[in-house]
């Protein structure tokens, strides 16, 4: 390996702590104080806008590894869904052509926001039923009460959540990206291909 | 790093060693995250500790698989993130690391044995082996038709003509036609009559030849693939040849 390339995976891994780190300290951050968020995954959409959707993968990982072995129970893996999804629509639709469109962040938080508040409700269903936060169960039992339906409640309580991780992402993300130098960021650019081609390039 | 760890995960030529240690660090996780199936009392926690760090080391294989998946499809596709957790192997992948994690019924704790599919991502004598049945498939699927077809109209003429004591129902007569067929034969269940007697002999003799049939198929295959394989190999060779002369 020669010592450009040595410094660019230098950059890139930097990067990816850098995601790690914003994941785990936002992540305790709204735990300690007992915040209406989550925010474990607003590392994961700086990587996936700054480098490229597959660092905020592994960087989501990580992030739900943490969680799952130092803090919850092993099957909360499974919430990796929710972090993948947040990788991929943000990394993916916020590229224009090569380069990051700021006017499609708006869109991409409103199909990250309805994404995740699905995802969110179906695997505490399929988990057992019920929340996993105590503002998500207080805002669950409210709904709930209000005669809506157990999984809409499931749904709208994540989504209640979900929109101030959003809402964080949104100030965060454009923020760091501005902030690194631009060395640091790798723009990849994604042929966006129609329907078709996928899934022709797929049986071959 | 991205393409740093396709190459890693799609060494199928065997040129990279790190990708060869690789592929056995991956085949010997995903055998070891079985081990405690081979025990009726599994529940104790050196158990639980093995299944729960074989299952991040796989889970985190599906995800390297996940993020180069666009090179996999070689059009540099967006799409191919979206698409990745619904292609067959990453399925079988999931379905083989759910139960570990308590989200599906006790009932589905064999889906853990899907875990040795990596075996056949990883393993290229397995790929090997799924390349002859992939070259093959017609003609052993023809022949699957034939005992297909036999065990079924030997299983409906044995369930007619002989007593209900020894065929009750359809599913046992289907069950005896495949255990004579593949020349098994439990003794379970048999034929009294003269007919079925007949029906039991043709039986035993169509079973060696119909059994022997697919054995042979896949093994002219695997010799054609070992044959090409050499072939190729001779071939790069002597372009590597000429190529310094």
């Amino acid at each position: 390996m020669n010592d450009e390339k040595k410094r660019e995976l230098i950059k890139y891994l930097s990067v990816m702590l850098l995601g790690i780190a914003l994941n785990i300290g936002f992540y305790w951050t709204a735990h300690i104080l007992k915040l209406p968020m989550w925010l474990d995954t607003v590392g994961t959409a700086a990587a996936a806008v700054v480098l490229e959707p597959a660092a905020g993968l592994v960087i989501g990982y990580i992030t739900n590894l943490f969680e799952s072995s130092a803090v919850y129970m092993s099957d909360t893996i499974v919430y990796y869904a929710i972090t993948a999804s947040c990788a991929i629509i943000f990394g993916v639709m916020l590229r224009k052509k090569g380069k990051i469109s700021w006017k499609r962040l708006p869109t991409a938080a409103l199909v990250y926001l309805v994404v995740s508040s699905v995802l969110s409700a179906t695997i505490s269903v399929w988990r057992g039923g019920l929340p996993t936060s105590e503002w998500e169960l207080m805002i669950y039992k409210k709904v709930v009460s209000a005669g809506v339906p157990e999984y809409f409640a499931l749904t709208f309580s994540a989504g209640a959540l979900k929109l101030a991780d959003t809402a964080v992402m949104c100030f965060v993300t454009p923020l760091l990206y501005k902030v690194l130098p631009q060395s640091m960021k790798n723009v990849v650019h994604f042929s966006f291909v129609t329907w078709k081609s996928p899934f022709k390039s797929c049986e071959k | 790093m991205r393409r740093y760890i396709y190459g890693l995960l799609h060494n199928d030529d065997a040129q990279r060693r790190d990708g060869v240690c690789y592929d056995w660090f991956i085949m010997i996780v995903a055998i070891i995250s079985i081990v405690p199936m081979m025990f009726r009392d599994n529940s104790a926690p050196i158990f639980k500790t093995v299944e729960s760090v074989t299952v991040y080391i796989l889970f985190f294989d599906y995800v390297l698989r996940w993020m180069t998946y666009d090179m996999r499809m070689k059009n540099n596709s967006a799409w191919a993130f979206f698409i990745y957790p619904f292609t067959p192997l990453a399925l079988m992948d999931i379905a083989g690391l759910l139960p570990t994690l308590g989200l599906l019924p006790p009932s589905f704790m064999i889906l853990r044995i899907l875990r040795l599919v990596k075996l056949l991502q990883y393993s290229k004598s397995c790929r090997r082996v799924i390349n002859v049945f992939r070259k093959q498939g017609r003609t052993l699927a023809s022949v699957m038709l034939i005992a297909v077809a036999y065990i079924f109209i030997s299983a409906l003429v044995m369930f007619v003509y002989e007593p209900a004591d020894n065929f009750p129902t359809f599913f046992d007569a289907i069950y005896w036609a495949t255990t004579a067929l593949t020349t098994v034969g439990y003794g379970d269940i048999y034929p009294t009559s003269d007919i079925g007697h007949v029906i039991s002999m043709v039986s035993s003799f169509f079973g060696i030849a119909i059994i022997a049939m697919p054995a042979g198929i896949v093994t002219a295959g695997f010799m054609e693939e070992l044959d090409s394989e050499e072939k190729e190999k001779k071939r790069e060779k002597e372009k590597e040849g000429g190529g310094h002369e």
